[in-house]
């Protein structure tokens, strides 16, 4: 294999690993912290994307799109939390129900509004070449928010005091209100952020995809396999589940094709599942969700 | 055979005595007077109604008495479906040869349930994130499914056909006087209206048996039924497997009613249905059967504006039926009714008197 | 008869071991009580013994043969059965459906009902059997909950603190109950703070102390040993 070959091989890696990561991302932060397993959250992706795409259409920069799809995709989510989610907290079943007829609602009711598709906006930033092999610098972009998210994830939460509120809830919610901490606005806080962070992958990756109403499927069977594999911790489990679960689809994907890659990774989930039933989290760390 | 009978009632399912049983024979009477009545058309409708009918049974009993939550109802739907398909399109309809294509893709639904089954609930998988692994199979198979388009993905004389899936296999037929006599039309109905009797009847049973009283302990509470004795992993696996294969009957009876299959069946907004279904009627098996064809009946109407219009009324009167009714809109009614029928046997029997010396008869 | 032996009996949680070496050997017909300080590795030790985990190292037997890798609920048939520290009913069943649930292992048809009756006078909720349990006051759930785990005729009953949260009347009654139960043929092995409840029904206490076996005899003797008081207030010497 030449060196060309391999930094292709490398970066197809990290494409991997960065959709994976940055699709779980917000299922994870809120089923890690609040133990809700969002349905909408294939549905709160594509708000994200459709807001970029729409706002561009405008005449918003891309970075300023971005922007508003993921203030609309954080603002939906306050919504939700507000008025449905919050009554469900302690019923994960029936907030699983929930959630789901309400992502189905949204994007029904986008097919409806915006019709089957958006025009498409362009992939910026270009491509340098490098050896007959051409890395699209928007690519790079992508694999460096894959890395980013989960680091500034770490910090919110060990750094500061909604961090430390926020930690304190999930491992004791009795404890924390005794002493004080308001878990309600901890846990709007946590729906907001973890909405805010898949809107952040529909914008992200708006510019590489079609946008229309059903996109969300593209994205929630890797990041619930993501989240299935690593539970709820974005350091100690999305990010070690993406790295592997990435090398599988790469390594599957470049000798058998796209097809055996996503077979593959569902493999990879049911035999994880066998090996580590409480996620790698729980392996990595010790403990489960913290 | 009596004590079998007896199940027919119990606390896992509502409905007892005259007033209930009154009503649910009046509602077989009503469907195969229909049956006669209607045109050939609706009767045809109301077989794909009814079609559907065995899948949301599944759940209802896998998710009401259990607990748990699967997404993988379309997908065993659709390996039922898939397989009767290619097997009846290969076997064509000599002797009686498309039933035994219907059992072995029962079978092999059986078979697929058990692996998925092993690895979940053997893996040690629960709760909602059994709800997720299921989900991701299902989605994981459509994909599968959508891109086998092209000769080379042909199984004998069946192409899977990709995303436009499988048509054209034969309905099911029955050897009849060395002739083959297709069960379609009225006959279809007939027959499904009797089968889908039978299946409510035997889960009932099932539910009001030591499976189902299994079930609910492990619903209730996995540690307790542990220390009763209950082998948790096993009970949850066979509720899974039971359900799944129920699902899988709906499929390859959808294949056998269109004569065609398609990844669809299997996708996400297809996925939801059932959980619809069933969170909308109330997990109770007569609630389940009562609601599922209410429910296919408003989506169908619905539909005439568009598919996305049904799907998001549905998505509506989920949300709201579950903030308003947590129990089920139907549930809820049969409840009533099954009041007017006097109190259930729990305050049946007469209060005795507290006896200290009890202990050395009971141990 | 010795019903019960533990061998070495070992728990480790990460570096930690919770249970240690511990040598445990209870007979037929017994009373026992195993006190300690927290963290003494009591509650580990009944988990143990119940199956609810594995042991990392050591050895169970019960009634002559090694039960150290039999599953729970396959001990539970063997005649081992658990009441948990924190009530463990089915919460939203009927009180009536809970002892359902449990004696429709054994029994059929009428039989089964009248099971079901005698059960509820034993441990006093006739009055509540139409009752969800989750509605139940606390020390009807550990009632309920006694009456789930001795439905199956068990040899050999765990209770880890059944006292817990109860008056102190309430207290007294579940020690009358104890010691019917064990009049009518049940081994007893209880882990309990409660040192007047200790009092009313054990001969024999074992005190655990890090894990294992700190010193064992009858409650005034065991109580009066001044190595016994000091782990009570934290000095402990270690075991010798």
């Amino acid at each position: 294999m030449t060196q060309v070959e391999l930094i292709a091989l490398a970066y197809q890696f990290g494409l991997a690993v960065a959709f994976l990561i940055l699709s779980a991302a917000g299922l994870a932060v809120i089923f890690g912290m609040m133990g809700i397993v969002n349905m909408a959250h294939g549905e709160l992706i594509m708000i994200g994307a459709y807001g970029t795409s729409i706002a561009n259409r405008h005449g918003l920069p891309l970075v300023l799109a971005a922007l508003c799809g993921v203030l609309a995709s954080t603002a939906t989510g306050v919504l939700l939390e507000r008025t449905v989610i919050r009554r469900f907290y302690d019923r994960p079943s029936e907030s699983l129900v929930m959630t789901w007829a309400i992502g189905l609602f949204i994007s029904q009711a986008a097919l409806i509004v915006f019709g089957p598709s958006l025009p498409s906006i362009s992939s910026p930033l270009g491509s340098v070449a490098f050896g007959g092999f051409s890395l699209s610098i928007y690519g790079l972009l992508l694999i460096a928010f894959g890395l980013a998210v989960p680091v500034a994830i770490y910090l919110l939460l060990s750094t500061t005091t909604f961090g430390l509120h926020a930690r304190a809830t999930m491992q004791n919610v009795e404890v924390a209100r005794a002493i004080g901490i308001n878990s309600g606005s901890v846990y709007s806080a946590t729906f907001a952020l973890g909405a805010g962070l898949a809107g952040l992958a529909g914008a992200l990756y708006a510019p590489t995809m079609s946008a229309v109403p059903n996109m969300g499927g593209s994205f929630i069977v890797q990041a619930f396999v993501t989240v299935v594999t690593g539970g709820g911790n974005l350091v100690y489990g999305t990010l070690p589940a993406a790295a592997g679960l990435g090398l599988v689809q790469t390594a599957l994907t470049a000798v058998f094709g796209n097809l055996v890659g996503v077979l593959g990774l569902l493999a990879a989930v049911i035999v994880s599942a066998k090996l580590f039933p409480n996620g790698l989290a729980h392996r990595l760390s010790g403990k489960r969700f913290s | 055979m009596r004590s079998v009978l007896r199940l027919l009632e119990g606390d896992q399912t509502i409905g007892r005595g005259l007033p209930f049983w009154g009503l649910m024979s009046l509602l077989f009477a009503g469907a195969l007077a229909f049956g006669v009545t209607a045109g050939s058309f609706a009767v045809e409708n109301c077989s794909y109604f009814l079609v559907w009918v065995f899948m949301a049974l599944g759940l209802a009993f896998m998710w009401g008495l259990g607990g748990t939550m699967s997404f993988g109802q379309t997908a065993f739907f659709g390996i039922g479906g898939y397989c009767y398909a290619i097997l009846s399109t290969n076997w064509g309809v000599e002797s009686g040869l498309t039933m035994a294509a219907a059992l072995l893709s029962l079978a092999a639904v059986a078979l697929s349930a058990a692996v998925l089954g092993y690895f979940v609930f053997f893996g040690g998988i629960n709760g909602v994130l059994v709800s997720i692994t299921t989900l991701a199979v299902t989605l994981g198979l459509e994909t599968f499914l959508s891109q086998t388009a092209g000769p080379k993905w042909a199984i004998g004389r069946a192409e899977l056909g990709g995303f436009n899936g499988i048509s054209s296999m034969p309905p099911l037929t029955v050897p009849w006087h060395g002739d083959n006599v297709e069960i379609t039309g009225r006959s279809l109905y007939f027959g499904l209206i009797i089968f889908v009797a039978i299946t409510y009847l035997a889960l009932r049973i099932l539910a009001n048996s030591k499976v189902g009283d299994a079930m609910v302990a492990v619903r209730e509470s996995p540690l307790r039924a542990e220390a009763l004795g209950y082998d948790v992993k096993a009970i949850l696996f066979v509720g899974f497997v039971v359900g799944s294969v129920l699902a899988g009957l709906s499929g390859l009876l959808y294949a056998g009613w269109g004569q065609y299959i398609s990844p669809d069946t299997m996708g996400l907004s297809a996925a939801a249905l059932p959980i619809i279904w069933v969170a909308v009627s109330g997990k109770d098996l007569t609630a389940t059967m009562v609601g599922t064809v209410v429910l296919l009946g408003l989506s169908q109407a619905l539909a005439i504006y568009g598919s996305q219009y049904a799907l998001v009324s549905l998505a509506l009167i989920l949300v709201v039926s579950i903030m308003g009714c947590p129990k089920g809109v139907f549930e809820t009614l049969l409840r009533r009714i099954d009041s007017i029928g006097g109190p259930g046997d729990q305050n049946s029997k007469p209060v005795r008197k507290s006896s200290l010396d009890r202990s050395e008869v009971l141990l | 008869m010795t019903l019960l032996r533990a061998r070495q009996l070992t728990k480790r949680f990460g570096g930690h071991a919770a249970v240690d070496r511990l040598d445990l050997s209870i007979e037929a017909g017994e009373i026992r009580c195993l006190i300690g300080p927290n963290g003494a590795g009591k509650s580990t030790a009944l988990a143990l013994l119940a199956g609810s985990l594995s042991p990392s190292a050591g050895a169970i037997y019960f009634d002559g043969s090694e039960i150290s890798n039999v599953a729970a609920h396959d001990r539970a048939k063997r005649g081992i059965s658990i009441k948990f520290q924190l009530p463990s009913v089915f919460p939203e069943l009927s009180v009536r459906q809970n002892l359902k649930i449990a004696l429709s292992r054994r029994y059929l048809g009428s039989e089964l009902d009248d099971r079901i009756d005698e059960t509820l006078d034993l441990v006093e909720l006739s009055d509540q059997r139409g009752k969800l349990a989750r509605v139940l006051s606390h020390g009807q759930k550990q009632w309920l909950e006694f009456g789930l785990a001795i439905s199956l005729k068990p040899r050999l009953l765990l209770l880890d603190e059944p006292t817990a949260g109860m008056t102190p009347e309430e207290t007294e009654r579940t020690g009358e109950l104890v010691l019917r139960l064990n009049r009518s043929g049940v081994t007893v092995v209880a882990v309990e703070h409660d040192m007047q409840f200790v009092r009313q029904i054990a001969r024999t206490v074992s005190v655990l102390h890090l894990g294992t076996v700190f010193s064992e005899g009858r409650l005034n003797d065991v109580l009066a040993n001044e190595d016994v008081k000091k782990i009570y207030f934290g000095e402990a010497p270690r075991h010798g």
